[in-house]
């Protein structure tokens, strides 16, 4: 399988704290991968080197073939959209005005078919009027969902997309993540809940204090001694009947 | 009306130009002002009255009001704070130092408040833009960089004013602000200044709109936030500096305009900007005409009636349910 990103010995983070060594990864391309571990073990930071709100120090990072460093931020827009975590937005857009603004670094700027197709994807065509400071926090998580769509990149980079969603909308974004990556986007998602990572990723990376303790296919990943090295919790495994593999659930 | 707001505020503005130019110490009706322009039957006096009395602090008060309404446009999108205005940086603070400084020190007569208004202005955003340029500034260090000069500044100017307690009056009414020393030559240089920044803005309403959104989904959509938030900051900063310089400190405009347009028309840029302007300068040229008819005799400082006026306004429109933030 080709790569969508691959990172070789990236060094780098922030002024007073050097986060990662030397770090290098591939993200499978047309896959569904979870980025997990702790609290302040660089996850987010991972993603902001990726659509470069921080520069490495060194090494390098190839998104598509191409590094990262001679890509223009319009350019990389084209090939990389990013969800944020708990996305706001304080000044009253219509959704539809929202999604349209990942059209910025496209030539059709005012693309309406492709803003309204990203709509469609995202079933938030029915709000395309609304202003955003008047729908729910899962509209809004797709409306930024449908914004990064619009931008044209086959890579979907998510911070925590279900963060303070209630399970039903849980539900509802995974599996329209799970959809994209069957019409061929990467997606890349920060992601706490370890079920769901495991339910929804084909590829999960573990980092813990700027280090990839592991990554690969979630199902050889995940297993009782890497949640214990990573997170320090024990746990044990259940059958789910739906998905129709074990999971396995930290003991609380 | 939302298609015709523009037009609506435009058409709202000439007739209350009409009105202003009728008013003043000087009774000349409508039909003589009307006359001034048409050339009928009017004195000298008049047409001096009418033209170079009344007509420039129309047009100046007009282009101010396009200034600062312009100005809070570009701050509230560049520090994704609906509570900015042209003013939250340390521009006013710093002019007002300037013209504290030039009264204290006696150089005032000989080279004219504007000058050393201007100059404290633009000290004041060239320091503060320094530190947005160091390395990646938040939104957050700008605006406690601006509240933390406002403050020194206001406590430096404070102490001149406490050295030299008989200028007191003519440094609180210069800070209040007013139109009326306004010249043709402010109004030039304020309509051309409006105007450019008015072009300004319209050409960046795709990068004020994405400024609103978190600083990761506007980099990752394309936008260079860095570099279009130093221009934006500095090219509506050095306008906001020129219109206090020439017309003293108006608060208030700068806030309200933005938001009443919002309220009505949304937040997108492109739709906003015009609007938005032009509502500015009608409720400045609003302000001018009812601080010169509030006083039986004299006029009052502009800037206590865009507070009066503006602020039971502004209150009644965010209270309304409705309306959330912008």
């Amino acid at each position: 399988m080709a790569d969508a990103i691959e990172i070789d010995a990236l060094t780098g983070g922030y002024e007073t704290n050097t986060l990662f060594q030397r770090i290098s990864l591939t993200f499978p391309k047309g896959a569904f991968i979870a980025l997990a571990g702790p609290n302040g073990s660089g996850k987010s930071s991972l993603l902001k080197f990726l659509y470069k709100q921080l520069k490495p120090k060194g090494g390098t990072i190839w998104v598509e073939k191409t590094n990262l460093a001679t890509l223009r931020q319009e350019a990389l827009a084209q090939k990389i959209g990013f969800v944020p975590q708990n996305g706001r937005l304080d000044f009253s857009f219509t959704v539809e005005e929202t999604v349209a603004m990942g059209r910025y670094a496209n030539p059709q700027k005012d693309d309406e078919q492709r803003i309204h197709e990203a709509m469609r994807t995202c079933s938030i065509l029915n709000l395309r009027n609304t202003p955003v400071t008047q729908i729910s926090g899962g509209e809004l998580q797709r409306t930024f969902l449908a914004r990064a769509l619009a931008q044209d990149g086959k890579i979907l980079l998510l911070d925590e997309p279900v963060n303070h969603l209630d399970v039903a909308h849980q539900r509802s974004v995974m599996h329209l993540l799970q959809n994209l990556v069957t019409r061929g986007y990467t997606v890349i998602s920060v992601l706490h809940d370890l079920l769901l990572a495991q339910a929804y990723s084909s590829w999960i990376i573990f980092l813990k204090e700027g280090a990839v303790v592991a990554d690969g296919p979630t199902e050889e990943v995940v297993n009782e001694a890497i949640l214990t090295s990573v997170y320090n919790v024990e746990s044990y495994r259940i059958y789910d009947p739906y998905l129709n593999k074990e999971l396995l659930i930290p003991r609380w | 009306m939302r298609r015709h707001l523009g037009w609506i505020i435009l058409f709202a503005t000439l007739l209350l130009a009409l009105i202003s130019l009728t008013i003043g110490s000087s009774k000349i009706g409508l039909f003589a002002t009307i006359g001034v322009f048409t050339g009928h039957n009017t004195s000298a006096t008049q047409r001096y009255i009418i033209i170079n009395l009344r007509l420039v602090r129309i047009i100046a008060s007009f282009c101010a009001g396009m200034i600062l309404s312009l100005g809070g446009v570009s701050y509230q999108a560049v520090l994704r704070n609906p509570m900015a205005d042209p003013f939250i940086l340390g521009v006013s603070s710093g002019s007002s130092f300037g013209v504290a400084l030039a009264i204290y020190f006696g150089l005032a007569s000989r080279f004219g408040l504007p000058l050393f208004a201007m100059a404290g202005a633009t000290g004041t955003t060239l320091f503060i833009l320094a530190l947005a340029s160091r390395k990646r500034s938040s939104n957050t260090v700008l605006l406690l960089s601006g509240v933390a000069a406002n403050y020194i500044l206001s406590a430096a100017m404070t102490l001149l004013l406490f050295l030299n307690r008989e200028q007191y009056q003519r440094i609180l009414a210069w800070s209040l602000g007013t139109f009326s020393t306004a010249t043709w030559n402010h109004v030039v240089v304020a309509a051309l200044i409006s105007l450019l920044l008015f072009l300004f803005l319209y050409k960046n309403h795709r990068n004020l709109d994405l400024l609103l959104l978190d600083e990761g989904s506007a980099r990752s959509s394309g936008l260079a936030v860095e570099s279009v938030r130093y221009r934006l900051l500095l090219i509506s900063s050095f306008a906001t500096a020129l219109c206090v310089s020439f017309f003293g400190v108006i608060g208030f405009i700068g806030l309200m305009a933005p938001h009443i347009t919002r309220l009505i028309l949304g937040a997108k840029h492109q739709r906003l900007i015009l609007p938005t302007a032009l509502a500015g300068g009608f409720l400045l040229l609003l302000s001018d005409t009812l601080a010169r008819v509030f006083l039986p005799s004299g006029e009052l400082p502009v800037g206590i009636i865009t507070s009066l006026l503006g602020v039971p306004l502004f209150l009644f429109l965010i209270l309304k349910g409705r309306y959330r933030f912008g």
